[in-house]
């Protein structure tokens, strides 16, 4: 993953023309996403073998010949998130609609599809929340393989970010481990999360292209959807 | 978890300068920060916004849901906070945790029940068992963050990757089961998915919820196991109820890790090897990559797991290119046949340490052997590739390659400076990795420096290379290797003695808390045995000799110093092995005589030794921690100047060492029982401690007994609180909450408490006794013995025990039993009352009122204003009639207490007793206002007012007493009387009626009730009644009588004196019975019998027999005077005397004499009815009819005329009499028609005397019938408005 040479329809692109590599890539980045909201949607196990189907089924849709990637326009307003969301829902639809349709035939399903959520809003939310953790999550990546790369300062700030972020440490703890002053650590933190927040920003543009300024946009609505 | 960056400082930086939007780029650092590399922790992330917002909902207010963990078959495991402690945690619940079904609740309480009672590092702690808003039951548990062994499995690609960690991850799991198995529990749903691996290392085993506690095979029958729990054993509602036996056939589990027996549903068969089997399967599918069984769904699972052919996977592990002992271990475990296991996780996790210590052992050896053997093969290489290389070089020369050699020369010089080069780089980052190493001591530094020589030898191995170099390198990894392995032992037993030292604490926290040896012992031995130390087994002086060198030596030396206290050898000169072992381990440790002479003197509390301690504390001064056990033990054991002594040198030693825990402690808790005045010097001593250690329940727990000495319950309930969350096991706090439940009333909460008390500390007798104290005031006494028995058989002078024992078998009628337990028990307590009482109700309970009374004057020696005593002795009193002794108790106890209910009720009853009513109403209505539910005082109230005439007044109060006390009978009883003094015999019937639905077999409910029929004219019906009664056995004077009066009503004389006869054969005092068989005798002329009865019952003093000897003698003297046909004058004759006279005469055949005594009657109007004059008189006129028919027709004629005009005029009298409406009225008229039956046999004749109405035989008889179905028509119509206003009766009352 290398962020300042590719952007995500780089990815999209490879995927759709059935390129090993970004298949995977593909699926990495987004089979969390997806299951996540499946697993909203439908209130039940991540590994219910429905959820893992309806991933699959979602990855087929865009990948199959004439499928959503190959329709898909990066000019497109709001990105790569809407549009996949779009299809994820459509395939949760078509699969509900097929679950009424057996149970109306056979035995019971175990997710009661006749008790689902009718507010797409709030399913949408879901969406957005996985997809945020999704950016959250790449944005850390993209930090740690720069610091493994020998940004000694990015690995400084990262330690930081993870003591405090992680292990839960209070400034005041971190700057007595570290030996520094107070303020000063809470000056290093400030500038590791203004970092963070960057990255974040990159990584939000790298599925989002256009202006920066759409991106931060991005970010902003993201970050809300976590609150 | 972490803090918010603020706040913000002076010259420090705007946090939020990162943008608008700092607050939530720091949640999504957290999220982006806080789920790092797990799985779990990934899955959490996502399912948090997946968690139903429903639990979040209902939650227990304390807790805060923030997603959803795990979902399983059973339940839904959430991650919230818990908001009162700021920590993260684990909440189940189950599906559909609404209405959850029977047994998956039961289930789910034995789940938390078992695993809040496992103690141990690979168990998952057990915060709290409460209930949601909804009041569905939720398990609190300890969050864990990492990720399931199963997820670890499945990463992990191939089978032989992680191996070793997999296998030391196992072993973890094995020792958790072994405890538990140790406990008699049986998980039964082992698999890798319920085992968490926590971010520190930690392994814990989860999810019980199929897990069953197995009886014990030395247990007796459940009933006896019951009563009988042993020590350390676990305890359920299955365990302890009788649904303790699975069902048998069921198949509970996860089929691929399931025994043969499990998966057959045989129940009985499912022990601890169920559970080794299943640790086999794991095993399987560490050393495989599989389970035992696969297949493509669960029935074809479960059937091969029926099957238990293990064969194929035994043959996978043995590929799996393990040692030969591990695999021999992994196919025992899968043996089929249950006997072929290893007995339980202990044998396994034992071979399994055995199996893990002798690869290790094998792998030093072998990696020392191996470094060996690569240097000296490497010297042979080298020594052989010189050889070769010469031959080559000799044949280049014989082949006159010169160019080539010089050539070939060139290169191998360069070749060989190049290795010498990386070498020399190579042994230079070897030494930096060394020193690095070496500076931090650390298992990893060494592991990189041993890895980086190793890459030096490889490099070095070439034929060119330097050989000196090559030998330094393998110097070099030699020697990283063994620091390495050293390094590895040394954090091995680090970690070991971190966790051992953190055990010690919590161990003398619970001994300081709850002071039980056994629990104590058991503990320590635990702890030990967990760090590799057996106390048991390893002899004393090398075990102190291991421990001594080591971080553990001071704290266990001070911790078996706080236990040794205990210890006193003055009162048990010999002690068990265990404690004597613990105790020369003690010595061992710390063999200073002065100081084992300070513990001697503090373990006997002899006051001299202590005096002399205190007196010249410099010895202390040095030891804090002794200095705070000897002014502990002398504060608390020791007399009164001592501890003022105490207390002074914990002062001072608190000044100088105010970081010091147990020296705050022992301060504060000492200070709390010097009342309220050194209340803010211990609260500040509390505050000190317990933040110098906030997790140490200890401090919580005395500050909670200081709570209650200053009866701050606000207080006590926080500190209580705050202790159990720390640790819910903590004893005396969870006696000592439910001691606080037990005083708020509330004994189910308090049942709650108790239960998990004993079911954790079998050994603890006030929990046992508390135990019996709910049981008796929830009602059930037999349950309440057992526990008191058992408090008794341990402690057989425990007072509270045997007067509570007492209580309870007083209450279940055994009071022989009782008296003996009282006794002891009053004795026991020579300053406290409440034995003594309970020995007094005792005997007033016997009818021994003097002995009750003297015992409450004993008793109120001790407590002159004790209520209950003032009470007891005034009711004591009332019973013995003596109420003007028994009044002023009473006032005394109001004028005390003025709400004292059971004062005024008490009051009012020997006010009235008295005949002081209106004082007497006083308290009876007081006590209403205070209590309207007080049982009996609406009733006598009633009684009152029913004395003094106020009917409505009494009624209501009758029906107010019911109301609270629905079988109250005798208020149905009184309702009925006052029906039936009011002439209202029909609501009388109903209201008794309703008394007999309460009481069926009730006497005087069913006397009064027979009575009030027969005053209604339903005589029949009562005869009916009464003779039931009789039937049943109930003989008694009154019914007797009832019977003797209704079938005189009926006419059925004869019947009536036979009644009163048998009853003055048993009773010849009664009046009842001596008048009603002087009429009966009287009446049939026996004029000497009656006067014989009379005088005699005269003489017994049976009140007015003599006047009525008089009477009937007059009555006689009139009767024989009439007989002979003399005129006698009548005038002052009662009417009925008038009439019985007459009807005496015709019985004995002077009919026309009869008819002249009853010429005066039968000249008033015709409508009156007095009495049945004109019957008895048309009686006399048939009889004379019939004896003239023969001689005289005509008189004959005229007679029958006249009787029958008379049976006319007298059946018009009743017509009339009847239309008055009135229910006396009623009764009457139906007692005169039966009169009128009888009469018509009294005339002799049955029927229409048709042969001697020869002339108008036609018209006499169509009269004569005419007459008596009039009558007959009469009476039924009677019957029919008996019954229609009985019906409305019941309307009425309803």
């Amino acid at each position: 993953m290398d962020y300042p040479h590719s952007t995500c329809w780089t990815v999209i692109r490879g995927a759709a023309e059935r390129s090993d590599s970004a298949l995977r890539e593909f699926g990495r980045r987004y089979a969390a996403v997806l299951a996540a909201y499946f697993v909203a949607r439908w209130h039940c196990p991540r590994d219910d073998e429905r959820v893992q189907d309806a991933v699959q089924e979602t990855f087929l849709e865009m990948l199959r010949q004439g499928g959503g990637l190959e329709r898909f326009d990066p000019e497109r307003p709001g990105g790569f998130r809407p549009f996949l969301y779009g299809v994820a829902r459509n395939i949760a639809w078509r699969a509900e609609e097929q679950a009424r349709t057996r149970k109306a035939r056979h035995a019971a399903s175990s997710i009661d599809f006749d008790r689902l959520p009718s507010e797409e809003e709030s399913l949408a939310l879901h969406f957005d929340r996985a997809w945020a953790r999704a950016m959250l999550r790449e944005a850390r990546e993209l930090l740690e393989s720069r610091a493994t790369a020998g940004d000694a300062r990015l690995r400084e700030q990262l330690e930081l970010l993870k003591l405090h972020f992680e292990e839960g440490l209070k400034i005041r703890a971190i700057a007595a481990l570290k030996g520094l002053d107070e303020k000063a650590m809470y000056r290093a933190m400030d500038r590791a999360r203004q970092t963070f927040r960057e990255a974040l920003v990159e990584v939000v543009g790298f599925h989002h292209p256009g202006a920066p300024r759409e991106a931060e946009a991005e970010v902003k609505r993201l970050l809300a959807a976590l609150e | 978890m972490t803090e918010d960056l603020g706040p913000k400082q002076a010259g420090a930086p705007d946090p939020s300068a990162t943008g608008e939007y700092g607050g939530s780029l720091d949640k999504g650092l957290r999220l982006a920060f806080g789920s790092s590399g797990s799985r779990w922790g990934e899955l959490r992330a996502e399912q948090n916004s997946a968690a139903p917002s429903s639990f979040a909902e209902d939650a227990p207010e304390r807790y805060a849901i923030e997603g959803e963990l795990a979902r399983g078959g059973m339940g839904i495991v959430y991650r919230g906070v818990d908001r009162a402690l700021g920590r993260e945690v684990a909440l189940k619940v189950l599906i559909g945790e609404r209405a959850p079904r029977p047994d998956v609740l039961e289930r789910f309480v034995e789940e938390a029940q078992v695993a809040a009672q496992l103690h141990h590092p690979g168990i998952i702690p057990v915060y709290e068992f409460t209930r949601a808003r909804s009041g569905a039951p939720v398990l609190v548990m300890e969050f864990v963050k990492g990720e399931t062994l199963a997820a670890k499995l499945q990463d992990r690609g191939t089978a032989t990757r992680e191996r070793t960690e997999l296998l030391r991850i196992f072993e973890r799991v094995c020792e958790a089961m072994a405890y538990a198995h140790a406990r008699g529990v049986v998980h039964r749903d082992l698999k890798p998915s319920n085992v968490l691996l926590g971010e520190h290392g930690t392994v814990l085993v989860v999810d019980w919820g199929l897990a069953k506690v197995l009886p014990r095979a030395s247990e007796a029958p459940p009933a006896a196991a019951k009563s009988e729990p042993r020590d350390g054993s676990i305890h359920t509602l299955r365990t302890d109820g009788p649904g303790s036996a699975s069902l048998a056939g069921s198949v509970l589990g996860t089929p691929a890790y399931m025994s043969p027996e499990q998966a057959r549903g045989r129940v009985d068969l499912v022990d601890a090897r169920a559970d080794v089997f299943a640790l086999g399967a794991m095993l399987c599918e560490i050393l495989t990559g599989a389970p035992p069984y696969v297949g493509t769904t669960g029935e074809d699972l479960l059937l091969q797991a029926r099957d238990g052919d293990t064969r194929a996977a035994s043959a996978r592990i043995a590929r799996s290119g393990v040692a030969p002992e591990l695999i021999a271990l992994a196919s025992a475990a899968l043996s089929r046949d249950r006997e072929q296991r290893p007995a339980d996780a202990e044998a396994l996790s034992e071979a399994l340490r055995r199996q893990r210590e002798a690869m290790e052992e094998r792998r030093r050896e072998a990696e020392v052997a191996r470094v060996r053997a690569e240097t000296q093969a490497e010297q042979d290489r080298r020594a052989r590739r010189l050889v070769v290389g010469l031959v080559a070089v000799l044949a280049l020369i014989s082949s006159a390659a010169l160019a080539v050699r010089e050539r070939y020369r060139r290169e191998v010089a360069r070749r060989a400076e190049e290795l010498r080069s990386a070498g020399r780089r190579a042994l230079s980052e070897v030494a930096s990795l060394r020193g690095e190493a070496l500076a931090r001591s650390g298992e990893d530094a060494w592991m990189r420096c041993a890895a980086r020589a190793r890459d030096a030898v490889s490099l070095l191995a070439a034929p060119e290379a330097d050989a000196e170099l090559h030998a330094e390198a393998q110097k070099e990894l030699l020697s990283a290797e063994e620091q390495r392995l050293a390094a590895q032992a040394l954090a091995l037993r680090l970690q070991r003695e971190q966790s051992l030292l953190l055990d010690l604490e919590r161990i003398r926290s619970h001994f300081a808390d709850h002071s039980s040896f056994a629990s104590f012992e058991r503990l320590l031995g635990e702890a030990l045995g967990r760090a590799g130390f057996d106390a048991n087994a390893e002899d004393t002086a090398s075990l102190a000799g291991r421990i001594r060198g080591t971080s553990i030596a001071l704290p266990l030396r001070e911790l078996l110093e706080c236990w040794a206290l205990g210890v006193d050898r003055s009162v048990a000169p010999t002690l068990p092995e265990e404690r004597e072992r613990l105790l020369a381990l003690l010595r061992e440790l710390d063999p200073d005589a002065a100081r084992e002479a300070i513990r001697s003197a503090c373990a006997s509390a002899d006051p001299a030794a202590l005096r002399a301690l205190l007196a010249a504390p410099e010895a202390l001064r040095a030891d804090t921690h002794l200095l705070a056990l000897v002014c502990d033990v002398a504060y608390h054991r020791a007399a009164r100047e001592l501890q003022q002594r105490a207390i002074a040198l914990l002062e001072e030693a608190v000044a100088a060492a105010p970081g010091d825990f147990w020296l705050q402690a022992t301060l504060a808790h000492a200070l709390s029982f010097e009342g309220d005045a050194a209340r803010p010097r211990s609260e500040a001593a509390f505050q000190a401690a317990v933040a110098l250690r906030p997790s140490l329940v200890v401090a919580w727990s005395w500050w909670a007994v200081a709570g209650n000495m200053w009866r701050d319950l606000a207080l006590q309930e926080r500190a209580l609180v705050r202790a159990l969350e720390i640790d819910p096991t903590a004893a005396a706090a969870r006696n000592n909450f439910a001691v606080l439940e037990i005083g708020r009333g509330r004994f189910a909460e308090a049942e709650v408490h108790l239960r998990l008390l004993v079911a954790q500390h079998p050994e603890h007798l006030k929990g046992w006794y508390n135990l019996g104290v709910v049981c008796a005031r929830l009602s059930r006494p037999t349950e309440a013995l057992e526990h008191y028995d058992r408090v008794l058989a341990q402690a057989p002078d425990m007072s509270d025990a045997l007067v509570e024992k007492g209580v309870v078998l007083l209450a279940l009628g055994r009071a022989a039993e009782a008296e003996p337990c009282l006794e002891k028990g009053a004795r026991s307590m020579p300053r406290d009352p409440y034995g003594r009482i309970q020995l007094g109700k005792l005997r007033m309970r016997q009818g021994r009122l003097a002995e009750a009374i003297q015992t409450f004057d004993a008793a109120l020696k001790l407590a002159p204003d004790h209520p209950e005593l003032l009470l007891q002795k005034g009711i004591a009193l009332h019973d013995l009639q003596r109420y003007r002794q028994a009044r002023p108790l009473f006032e005394r106890l109001v004028a005390n207490d003025p709400q004292h209910v059971q004062g005024w009720h008490n009051l009012g009853m020997a006010c009235a007793e008295l005949g002081d009513v209106a004082k007497a109403e006083l308290a009876y209505r007081r006590t209403l206002e205070l209590d309207p539910r007080v049982p009996w005082s609406a009733h006598n109230l009633g009684r009152l007012l029913q004395v003094r005439g106020d009917r409505s007044g009494a009624e209501e109060l009758f029906r107010r007493e019911i109301a609270q006390h629905p079988d109250r009978w005798e208020s149905w009883l009184e309702l009925g009387n006052l029906g039936t003094s009011s002439q209202r015999h029909d609501v009388a019937v109903v209201w008794i009626e309703r008394g007999l639905a309460v009481h069926p077999r009730q006497k005087s409910l069913l006397e009064n009730h027979a009575s009030a029929l027969r005053m209604l004219g339903s005589v029949e019906e009562a005869i009916e009644r009464l003779e039931a009664l009789l039937q049943q056995g109930i003989d008694d004077p009154i019914l007797r009588l009832n019977l003797a009066y209704a079938y005189r009503t009926a006419g059925a004389e004869e019947a009536s004196f036979q009644h009163l006869s048998a009853l003055l054969e048993r009773e010849p005092k009664r009046p009842e019975a001596v008048m009603g068989v002087a009429i009966e005798l009287f009446e049939r002329a026996r004029f000497e019998e009656t006067a014989e009865l009379l005088r005699n019952a005269a003489r017994d003093k049976v009140p007015n027999a003599e006047a009525a000897r008089l009477g009937l003698e007059r009555h006689a003297a009139l009767f024989r005077a009439l007989e002979a046909g003399e005129r006698v004058e009548s005038s002052d004759l009662a009417e009925i005397d008038h009439i019985g006279l007459a009807r005496m005469l015709i019985v004995r055949g002077h009919a026309r004499a009869a008819l002249d005594w009853l010429q005066p009657l039968l000249e008033g109007p015709a409508n009156r009815r007095p009495g049945s004059a004109r019957l008895t008189a048309a009686c006399a006129a048939l009889r004379l009819a019939e004896e003239a028919v023969e001689n005289d027709a005509e008189s004959a004629a005229a007679s029958r005329a006249k009787a029958f005009s008379w049976l006319s005029e007298d059946l018009e009298a009743l017509r009339c009499w009847r239309e008055d409406d009135s229910l006396a009225t009623l009764g009457q008229v139906r007692g005169a028609l039966v009169r009128w039956r009888k009469e018509r046999l009294l005339a002799g004749v049955r029927d229409a005397p048709a042969a001697t109405l020869a002339e108008d035989a036609e018209t006499a008889a169509a009269a004569w019938h005419a007459l008596f179905r009039d009558a007959r028509e009469l009476e039924q119509e009677l019957r029919k408005e008996v019954e229609e206003r009985l019906a409305v009766a019941r309307e009425e009352t309803r």
